[in-house]
């Protein structure tokens, strides 16, 4: 059985049905499915001169599927176990392209946030290729029938489909 | 050097060391990552989305338009107000669907993929940009204004210094663009706005007090026309007003670097509903201030100063020029963020897109710096040789995006025909109308607002132009129809959706579509 790299759900189905209904009580929800969606983990070391010297690290993610960039807030803890019976996405990007656009849009992302007097060095440390969790949710109104709603799992944001 | 001058330079470099103990303290901490922008609580959030919203438009324009005009002015404010009520219930709807649908992150990027050609956000881009320099330009002249004041020397010295200071900044100040120092810069901006705001409302007598005494000075001054009257019956103008501001927010270009967090935020909605009240407060808050100044400081040789004038007159100098320091920094950090966007879509979007497609990123970060650098000095040159009004330029500004951008955005959910070629003719007619009709004053001699002629120039290039051209795919035709269908969510539901998560949701609901056709197959 193969290993995946993931993160721990930070919301439970019961929390997610609770959240979903906090904003309209009279719809039905349920959440079933749990979804695992590829990205790759990429962290950088970042050195420019501004006012004082700028150095330290700077991390991203790369949507597998579409090539999106994302800059993350703080070191991700990852688990490592089997898949159960969650659907999982296939990956569309390789680890060496998502390099590519990941130093693209990390280098875009320093310049324009934090101004730097030099242009900035980057500087790959680390890649990882994990699996997000989201909920399948699908909410039924009486007034105009049934939807279905990603929920990611560890920050508790929604979308439609 | 004044006083004044001084409290400022001490203003600054207390942000400056405010901002480094924080980034320091950000890039030891070993599990943070630098640029996360971690979730900072409601209250710095909310504080910091309303410093960002405060710029030399807000603390100068507003009121000396109310002050030249009286209650006329307050039709603008209504434009902003209802500016977001406009984008939700009448386009919102469907846009938003549609918007999810196509996976687009961006108004310009949802159009790039309604009209499926890369031309529309190349030409939208470019229209963006003359929107940024032009509001940049409104913001100079603030700088130099308050600058002036603060330091006490000539304008012309002053702008220099002002921009000079803000080019710095942009370039390599970025410490300063940290959260906590906007939200001890929001705390400056609010209290002053708020303190002036309770003392001129003492001063003179409440609303109906400053009614009847404005009744009495001339009675136009209260008039939905505008004080002589100066456009009665002119509908179009009215119109064109309180159009304005809510459509030309749609245009507004997004450099937005997209998040995800690894923990989970629960913060984010409070500082969401608390910022939206307090931009219902601080819309009408200057436009009223200027009608006070109307009978406070009558006499005040430029109206664009009436915040600043009542500052020195009700408080006390050194908090008078603490709130000028504040208001000078507001307008640094507005200049900063449009001179970053305006040199990021000329970088990317102009230069690698057609001049060097090749181009290292080292050479476009130098490109947008040079960028930068120009829209500063072409700043400088019409701010000193021939400063138009503050209010004037904003007004442009956001007119230009309007005319630009509502018949596309309409269109794209509301005319099944609409193509990328009905899209650049209306976004290029609507824009150029609105440019021409302002600069040679064509409100004058036709009654018509330049925004109002825009609109109609940009309509009959969309029905024109979109019997040209490939027609829309089928794929573009099918979201078409599903995004007519009636929303399943309540408003609230609806209202807490997380955009960001359009690409996801997009690629999911492929996945599950190949799913369910696969089974189906298998069981045919």
């Amino acid at each position: 059985m193969s290993l995946i790299l993931t993160q721990e759900p930070q919301f439970v189905q019961q929390e997610v049905l609770k959240g979903l209904q906090q904003y309209d009580k009279r719809a039905s929800v349920q959440v079933n499915t749990m979804i695992l969606y590829p990205y790759y983990f990429l962290e950088f070391e970042v050195s420019a001169k501004s006012l004082l010297k700028f150095n330290g690290k700077i991390a991203c993610t790369i949507d597998a599927i579409s090539g999106q960039g994302a800059i993350i807030d703080v070191q991700p803890e990852f688990i490592q176990r089997p898949i159960v019976d969650e659907k999982i996405l296939p990956i569309e990007i390789s680890e060496k392209e998502a390099e590519q656009l990941a130093e693209k849009f990390i280098f875009q992302a320093a310049t324009q946030k934090a101004k730097f007097i030099t242009i900035p060095t980057v500087t790959i440390h680390s890649t990882a290729l994990f699996y997000r969790p989201f909920w399948l949710a699908e909410y039924n109104s009486k007034v105009s029938g049934g939807r279905e709603v990603i929920v990611d799992a560890i920050s508790g944001s929604y979308h439609p489909l | 050097m004044s006083l004044d001058g001084v409290i400022f330079i001490i203003y600054i470099l207390t942000l400056l060391m405010i901002g480094l103990w924080f980034s320091r303290k950000s890039s030891e901490s070993s599990e943070q990552y630098l640029l996360g922008g971690r979730s900072l609580g409601p209250a710095v959030t909310a504080m910091t989305m309303q410093t960002t919203a405060m710029s030399g438009y807000m603390f100068m324009g507003a009121p000396a338009l109310a002050f030249q005009y009286g209650w006329y002015a307050v039709w603008y404010a209504i434009g902003d107000a209802g500016g977001s009520i406009v984008n939700l219930s009448v386009l919102g709807k469907r846009m938003r669907r549609m918007s999810e649908l196509l996976g687009a992150l961006s108004p310009i990027e949802y159009l790039e993929k309604r009209f499926e050609h890369a031309s529309v956000r190349v030409v939208g881009s470019i229209i963006s940009i003359v929107f940024l320099f032009a509001y940049v330009c409104a913001q100079f002249i603030a700088a130099g204004k308050a600058m002036a004041t603060l330091t006490g020397f000539p304008y012309e010295m002053s702008l220099i210094i002002g921009i000079s200071v803000i080019i710095i900044y942009t370039v390599a100040g970025g410490y300063l663009a940290v959260a906590y120092t906007a939200f001890v810069q929001g705390i400056i901006m609010v209290a002053g706005v708020v303190g002036i705001g309770v003392l001129a409302y003492i001063h003179v007598g409440g609303l109906t007090s400053l009614n009847t005494a404005l009744g009495n000075i001339d009675p136009t001054y209260l008039s939905i026309w505008g004080k002589d009257l100066a456009f009665y019956g002119q509908w179009g103008v009215v119109l064109g007003a309180i159009l304005i501001f809510s459509i030309g927010y749609m245009g507004l270009p997004h450099v937005v670097v997209r998040h995800m967090s690894m923990q989970s935020t629960k913060t984010v909605k409070g500082a969401i509903l608390i910022g939206a009240i307090w931009n219902q407060f601080f819309i009408f808050v200057p436009y009223i201030l200027g009608l006070a100044g109307i009978l406070l400081i009558p006499t005040i040789s430029d109206p664009e100063m009436i915040i600043t004038e009542l500052a020195y007159t009700l408080f006390p100098g050194f908090f008078a020029a603490l709130l000028l320091s504040a208001v000078m920094s507001a307008v640094m950090s507005t200049c900063d963020s449009l001179l970053i966007q305006a040199g990021t879509i000329l970088s990317r979007d102009v230069y690698q897109r057609f001049i060097n497609k090749n181009a290292k990123e080292k050479t476009t970060v130098l490109v947008s710096r040079l960028c930068i650098l120009g829209g500063g000095i072409v700043g400088i040159v019409v701010a000193i040789f021939e400063p138009p009004s503050i209010f004037g330029l904003a007004v442009f500004a956001f007119g230009t995006l309007g005319n630009a951008f509502l018949v596309p955005y309409v269109a794209s959910v509301y005319s099944k025909k609409a193509n990328y070629i009905g899209c650049l003719c209306a976004m290029i007619g609507g824009a150029t109308t609105n440019i021409i009709w302002t600069s040679m004053d064509l409100e004058a001699v036709t009654g018509l607002h330049p925004f109002l002629a825009g609109l109609l120039v940009s309509l009959i290039g969309m029905i024109i132009g979109s019997r040209f051209g490939r027609k829309p795919s089928q794929s573009i035709l099918t979201i078409f129809e599903q995004s007519k269908n009636k929303r399943s969510f309540s408003t609230q539901f609806d209202q807490n959706i997380a955009r960001s998560l359009a690409p996801e949701a997009k690629n999911i609901s492929k996945f599950l579509a190949k799913e369910s056709g696969s089974v189906r197959n298998s069981f045919s």
